[in-house]
């Protein structure tokens, strides 16, 4: 058994019409593509991917981010699936709701505001996961949680999907 | 993000890079404050009032194409603080103007313009009349020198990147207040005397999703070059 890992590229995040976050890019040497999370309202942005070879146990969703301007504060992220098998399933695919959402608080390690973090969050509610399966994916900041206690924007800057395979 | 435009300096203009009596051009839009005006969002004409530019009627009610003195065409109904997308294509005197609501299809109209007026210059933010300068932001402007069919106007809007290279003139993702046209053209903005800020842009991804080859970690990496054996290894 191995671990399979897919990256989410920012720049191919999809988005519903409202509550969304910004494409932003910075950097001084090299681009740097991100998505812009705001600090007061729950935005959200999706992946589809294809569970290549998923076998079993819980999705891990890595959140690479930063701080768009504060050094200090907790972020609360939040992902959420669902799954369909092509061929099998007849639910909806236009129609179909996500599993419930797993989240994880990460705290800013101060000194630079804009130092690279990484946030885990171990995804347990799989809504039926199978091999092959369609997955979306849903990252988004719990701006309204009380834990979420960070100013300003976090730029996700990539993520990456990653599960034991058959 | 997205340029923000609030007075008539803050406009970008350019007379470089600009087409002939056949172009498409494609943006999005989002009216942050009405005024008792035109707005011109983006015009292809100059001078005043040679204008052929899409923008807000001065009733606040409907998104207009306007050419000249002649009476300008309703494209769809006009809100506040909602993205829209948008297109121009003028083919010879033929022009099919199109916009709609992020969440909902896109309208479109058809007009001829039959006094023989050519584009000089690109107004982003403004019409040709300075007094019609627009209030709201402006993202993942392109254009071409060719008339795209629907199809691949839709196609256009879907994404900050041109997927359609041939024939592009200008692309200007403006994802902050730069003037830089990335279509490789040179054809770069100049700025108004006054300046621009950046806010949230539209709900669309910078490009498409991009093949990724899938392989467990614990497989060891393959000898020879990867691009020798998987095109799409990152």
């Amino acid at each position: 058994m191995a671990t399979v890992t897919q990256q989410l590229d920012p720049g191919s995040g999809q988005f519903l019409a409202t509550a969304f976050p910004a494409l932003v890019r910075g950097g001084t040497n090299f681009p740097v593509l991100g998505l812009a999370y705001d600090a007061a309202a729950n935005e959200a942005a999706f992946w589809l991917i294809r569970a290549v070879n998923y076998g079993t146990g819980n999705v891990t969703v890595h959140v690479d981010w930063y701080a768009d301007t504060a050094t200090t504060g907790d972020v609360v992220w939040q992902a959420q699936l669902a799954a369909i098998t092509p061929d099998t399933d007849t639910q909806d695919v236009e129609t179909k709701a996500l599993a419930t959402l797993n989240t994880v608080t990460d705290t800013h390690l101060g000194t630079v505001g804009q130092r690279l973090h990484r946030a885990i969050i171990t995804v347990t509610n799989l809504d039926a996961l199978a091999v092959n399966d369609d997955l979306w994916i849903r990252i988004a900041r719990d701006a309204a949680n009380v834990a979420d206690t960070m100013a300003g924007d976090a730029v996700l800057a990539l993520a990456t999907v990653s599960y034991s395979d058959v | 993000m997205a340029v923000r435009f609030d007075l008539e300096s803050d406009a970008y203009v350019k007379s470089v890079g600009i087409p002939g009596t056949t172009y498409t051009w494609t943006c999005w839009f989002y009216v942050s404050v009405y005024r008792s005006n035109w707005q011109g969002i983006i015009d292809v004409g100059d001078p005043d009032p040679s204008w052929q530019y899409l923008g807000i009627d001065s009733s606040n009610t409907t998104i207009i194409f306007a050419w000249g003195l002649n009476p300008h065409i309703s494209v769809v109904a006009s809100a506040l603080g909602v993205w829209f997308r948008c297109a121009v294509v003028r083919n010879g005197t033929a022009v099919t103007a199109y916009a709609g609501q992020v969440q909902n299809a896109l309208s479109s109209n058809t007009a001829t313009i039959t006094n023989g007026l050519t584009p000089t210059k690109l107004w982003v933010g403004r019409s040709a009349n300075g007094n019609e300068w627009f209030n709201g932001r402006v993202a993942a402007l392109k254009m071409w020198d060719a008339a795209l069919t629907q199809a691949e106007v839709e196609n256009e809007l879907s994404q900050y990147q041109p997927r359609r290279t041939t024939n592009l003139l200008a692309f200007h993702p403006f994802i902050g207040t730069e003037l830089t046209d990335y279509s490789g053209g040179g054809h770069h903005q100049v700025a108004g005397s006054t300046a621009t800020t950046p806010e949230d842009g539209p709900p669309i991804p910078w490009g498409p999703f991009r093949p990724r080859l899938i392989r467990p970690s614990a497989v060891a990496a393959p000898v020879s070059p990867p691009g020798a054996f998987f095109p799409f290894f990152p």
